[in-house]
């Protein structure tokens, strides 16, 4: 399902326009960026939680040339599925 | 930071920032994922814009063993959700390190360079090889060891009475930055201190591939004052005359030569020379200023014997240099007078004013200083470098200022090295800050000698991990 059409449903179901809908989809893809920047951790009830994650930097070896490689470290989003979610799923 | 938004906070968050009721926001994040979720169930995929797609992955049927029974079963099938971030949210949240690049060591890079800069261990490290950055500050060097290790076994550094020197003394000689944190103004410059000592042993390491040449080096001013030990006689007179006389204008040139932290690397035995006597004879007025006999009573002491010697020596050579070079040198003595006799809280705010002082001035002084040090060399040619500064903005980071002063981008690293005082980090400078460009031949910068090259690489390279490791720390604070 793309973002349209996921909006288009919502705004449907929620008996709103389109454009109110994308927009509070929006504000929560942005409440996501800047709280997970913060690694602050999001969870939604039956759904599941976004979390960011930081990476520490690490040094790797191409096994190739047998280089080594100081990668840096980062931040990474990630979204663990909770236990209902996932029971449905199967 | 690292707290959990519960589903209320989001509907509050969401409420607020669209300016809605928060009835209708908690209606829609609702729905929101309840057709996320039934959408998943019914096998489809869901991409929503800027956050990312949420995809079911189907896992294959696959043999394991019972923990329990030891028997081996069989798993099922079956549907994995797996969520893929929008590229432009991943990079929103990995912002704090997008400027970070992957490295390719080179082998010079030992491992336990690496350990060095990493995580907690570097807070041990510091201790061990701050001495190296500083080889001939006899004080720190003795202090460092003693707190390493009491007693004895210090080796060659040990057996001169530069060991005593803390224990007879205490704190306030050469605690001088260390006393800083209590007085308010200059909270930010021990920071900076911290932030230095790290990076130095770096270059250091680099340089001289054996840590042991530094104890020797340590070992070398302790040596060299003792030879002229009858001239640490007349010091006491232009000790007290010295605090009389000058005003306390210039404490500026005094405060550059104490923090020559960049220098000894370079220039190791004159530039150290001085800064080692500057402290000492900040150290010995702050006890003549006490009381005359209790000085005497540690000068007794074999560790003020040295800084007499040290004094000595370095007074004679003022006198004997030319008309000019004594003048030159004088002032520097001097002004290392004055700040020990201000009282400990106009003191401490000197310093902090100071540190942001030009770096020009630095190498004036310090030469100077070094050429009366030396009393074998009568004629001082105060090194006057003109200085060139330039403006460092995004568009002009330290890299192309490099490129365009030197001629070649690694040679950043000096530029960040003049500029320490004012560069916290070289990965975040405020756009807009005026740093200096040290003279080419300050640091032996050479674009066409690849040894020098070479040489600025590898420091870069060492600074990146460090500063990598720095921000790694601070947000592990955070």
């Amino acid at each position: 399902m793309e973002n349209r059409k996921l909006v288009s449903l919502l705004a449907d179901k929620l008996g709103r326009s389109s454009k109110d809908v994308s927009k509070l989809l929006e504000a929560f893809t942005e409440v996501v960026g800047n709280r997970c920047g913060e690694l602050d951790s999001i969870s939604i009830p039956s759904f599941g939680t976004f979390e960011a994650k930081k990476k520490n930097e690490r040094v790797v070896v191409n096994p190739g040339n047998g280089k080594r490689m100081l990668v840096p470290p980062k931040v990474v989003l990630s979204f663990k599925i909770s236990n209902v979610l996932k029971g449905k799923l199967k | 930071m690292n707290s959990k938004i519960t589903f209320p906070e989001l509907i509050e968050l969401i409420a607020e920032s669209t300016n809605t009721s928060k009835r209708m926001s908690e209606l829609f994040l609702k729905e929101l994922f309840a057709t996320v979720s039934q959408a998943l169930i019914d096998g489809e995929s869901v991409r929503i814009k800027n956050l990312g797609q949420f995809k079911l992955e189907t896992v294959k049927p696959r043999k394991s063993v019972s923990v329990n029974t030891g028997k081996v079963v069989e798993i099922p099938s079956h549907n994995r959700l797996v969520f893929v971030p929008a590229k432009v949210l991943s990079d929103k949240i990995n912002e704090p390190f997008a400027h970070f690049d992957t490295v390719v060591l080179d082998d010079a890079v030992t491992d336990e360079m690496l350990a060095a800069v990493s995580g907690d261990v570097a807070d041990d490290e510091v201790t061990v090889v701050a001495p190296v950055a500083a080889p001939l500050m006899t004080p720190p060097v003795a202090q460092e060891e003693v707190e390493a290790e009491e007693p004895a076994g210090n080796e060659e550094v040990a057996d001169a009475p530069v060991d005593e020197e803390p224990v007879v003394q205490g704190p306030p000689p050469f605690m001088p930055f260390k006393s800083e944190p209590e007085v308010t103004p200059p909270v930010v410059e021990p920071e900076e201190e911290q932030i230095e000592i790290p990076q130095i042993p770096s270059p250091e390491e680099l340089e001289e591939d054996e840590p042991e040449q530094q104890e020797e080096l340590a070992e070398m001013p302790v040596e060299e004052p003792e030879e002229e030990q009858p001239e640490a006689e007349p010091t006491p007179e232009v000790d007290d005359e010295e605090p009389a006389e000058e005003p306390v204008e210039e404490p500026a040139e005094v405060e550059d030569d104490d923090e020559p932290v960049g220098e000894p690397v370079y220039e190791n035995e004159p530039y150290a020379a001085g800064p080692s006597i500057v402290e000492i004879e900040r150290e010995k007025r702050d006890i003549a200023h006490r009381s005359l006999v209790k000085g005497l009573l540690f000068g007794a002491g074999a560790m003020l014997a040295v800084v007499l010697i040290a004094l000595g020596a370095y007074w004679l050579g003022a006198r004997q240099c030319s008309h000019e070079g004594g003048d030159a040198a004088a002032p520097a003595g001097e002004n290392a007078a004055a700040p020990a006799v201000a009282p400990a809280g106009p003191d401490t705010i000197i310093y902090a004013d100071d540190e942001s002082q030009n770096a020009g001035m630095e190498t004036a002084v310090s030469g100077d200083v070094q050429e009366a040090d030396q009393v074998s060399e009568p004629e001082p040619e105060p090194k006057e470098h003109k200085v060139v500064t330039d403006v460092c903005t995004e568009d002009m980071p330290l890299t192309r200022l490099a490129k365009k002063h030197y001629g070649k981008n690694d040679f950043w690293v000096y530029i960040y090295e003049e500029n320490k005082k004012i560069i916290d980090n070289p990965n975040r400078i405020k756009s807009g800050t005026v740093v200096v460009i040290p003279p080419a031949e300050k640091y032996g910068i050479d674009a066409d000698d690849s040894h020098s090259v070479s040489k600025a690489e590898k420091k870069s390279k060492e600074l990146f991990t460090h500063f990598a490791n720095e921000e790694l720390r601070s947000s592990h604070h955070d």
